[in-house]
């Protein structure tokens, strides 16, 4: 992924909200599950930044 | 007579009909979601029944489930409230095939005002005006040059399949419509792989004025004036008030007008029960139909400030099968009501969602102020559902003191742990254009883009 790359859509509230990475790099592994809520602060992925 | 009500809704307006059944001696049912057993609705009713997961699809929006809480409690009735199933024709239809009463319009007249097209044609026979614009899609230049001389310039050109302004030109001259015709449609194209266009009379400084109907079942229709919701951000409502002041100021005698239109257009579909005629108004008073909102509306409070008339009440009444209480004569709008919807977003982040437990909860209070709210303190708002938490009504004598009241409120207001609205709408309220009462649904996009973002200060 680059800078910018949508990697994954939070929906808060009815709202859908893009997630965008902040930086190049690869994703190593995913920490969530597809339609589990999320909370604040919370890991998503770990990155190995390339 | 109605003994028992089932409200298939959640948040600030499930308390509000639960409010309107105690008054009536009504007992009630609440139905919740997993995530919603701390509520406030579940907590004021008399009974309370879980039906399912935190998705609406998994709960708010389950007929069949509905049904069974209403079968098993044994209701008379059920309240839609808004949003959810309100305005589902075959959800009113199931009720009825269950011999539970629908809060609302018949499903018949439901489903006529659903159609674009069948509700256009309601309108055209009532004799009232729909937004100017071709009949379907324009086929070529040599077309769209015929319609937008005939409707008159500025003209949109927007996409059968389009959303967010893609697909969508504005043109104010033969040249500059051939151009945008040409655009929009490979844009259209590219964005929704359908490359069909429309055109429509652009209305500029638009104002969304609306009216308040209630119809019995024996076909008595009655208005009770308008509402302006001219003040929305991307299409969300912010603010409402009672009177306009568009009509108040500019425009007084097209009250009695676009009121007897909405009153044509509801006899037109046979409506009962308490419907919104929503109308565009533009800078010179001629006056569109848009649609019918067939449900109690989030912003029903101000009309009910300025008319004294209960329409929660109103509408369990004409679900019972009594006429109403009023005649066309009898309503008297007195005074100014503004209502101010407060969300847990956060309006110096691009007004984010903000859900969360709230710390500390103290509500306005003091003459003509209202809240209707399910929040309180230590209340976690779930992500789940939408971001209004709650909204702030109040009334005064004439618009300057309205204004100067809901300042007053909302200052008084505090809630912490969330991210609210309120110091926008503080803004708003200090607003010089606001208060002089010109404003269109532009507003907020010229008032966010402006160099008056400095007086939104946060509350600490």
């Amino acid at each position: 992924m680059n800078p910018d790359s949508v990697v994954c859509i939070i929906e808060a509230m009815k709202v859908m909200n893009e997630i965008k990475s902040e930086v190049k790099g690869v994703i190593t592994q995913i920490l969530i599950e597809n339609g589990k809520p999320v909370e604040f602060g919370q890991p998503l992925f770990k990155v190995r930044p390339v | 007579m109605f003994e028992k009500v089932l409200v298939a809704n959640r948040g600030e307006i499930a308390v509000r009909i639960i409010r309107a059944c105690k008054e009536m001696n009504i007992r009630t049912v609440a139905v919740y979601s997993e995530v919603d057993a701390n509520s406030m609705h579940v907590q004021m009713a008399d009974e309370a029944i879980c039906i399912g997961k935190a998705a609406s699809s998994e709960s708010y929006l389950r007929i069949d489930r509905i049904i069974s809480a209403a079968e098993i409690a044994d209701v008379d009735a059920i309240h839609p409230g808004y949003g959810f199933l309100s305005e589902n024709a075959h959800f009113a239809e199931v009720c009825e095939s269950c011999n539970i009463r629908f809060i609302g319009p018949s499903p018949r007249a439901m489903s006529a005002l659903e159609d674009k097209a069948v509700s256009r044609a309601l309108a055209k026979k009532a004799g009232v005006e729909t937004p100017p614009g071709s009949e379907g899609t324009v086929e070529n230049e040599k077309e769209a040059l015929t319609i937008a001389k005939k409707i008159g310039y500025p003209v949109m050109i927007k996409a059968v399949a389009g959303g967010g302004g893609r697909g969508m030109r504005i043109a104010h001259n033969d040249i500059s419509l051939v151009k945008g015709y040409h655009t929009a449609r490979s844009e259209a194209e590219k964005c929704f792989g359908n490359s069909g266009v429309y055109i429509e009379k652009f209305i500029e400084n638009p104002h969304h004025i609306e009216i308040q109907i209630l119809g019995d079942t024996k076909g008595k229709i009655i208005h009770l004036g308008e509402r302006d919701c001219s003040v929305q951000r991307r299409n969300q409502k912010l603010i409402e008030e009672s009177p306009s002041p568009l009509l108040e100021q500019k425009f007084r005698k097209l009250r009695d007008k676009i009121g007897k239109a909405a009153i044509r257009i509801a006899e037109a579909a046979r409506y009962t029960n308490a419907g919104t005629v929503e109308f565009i108004v533009d800078d010179h008073g001629n006056f569109y139909f848009l649609e019918v909102n067939k449900r109690i509306q989030v912003e029903h409070p101000v009309t009910e400030e300025v008319t004294g008339i209960d329409l929660v009440r109103a509408q369990i009444e004409i679900a019972m099968g009594e006429p109403l209480r009023y005649s066309q004569s009898d309503i008297v709008m007195k005074g100014h009501a503004i209502e101010c919807r407060i969300n847990a977003e956060d309006p110096f982040g691009d007004f984010r969602p903000s859900p969360g437990r709230i710390e500390m909860y103290y509500q306005p209070g003091g003459r003509e102020v209202r809240v209707d709210t399910h929040a309180y303190a230590g209340y976690t708002i779930p992500p789940t559902y939408d971001s209004m938490i709650g909204k702030l009504i109040v009334r005064g004598k004439d618009r300057r003191e309205a204004i100067d009241r809901m300042n007053r409120a909302l200052n008084e207001f505090m809630i912490t742990g969330i991210k609210t609205t309120i110091s926008f709408q503080q803004a708003i309220m200090q607003d010089p254009n606001f208060r002089r009462g010109v404003y269109s649904t532009s507003f907020v996009e010229q008032l966010l883009g402006g160099a008056r973002r400095e007086l939104i200060e946060e509350k600490t």
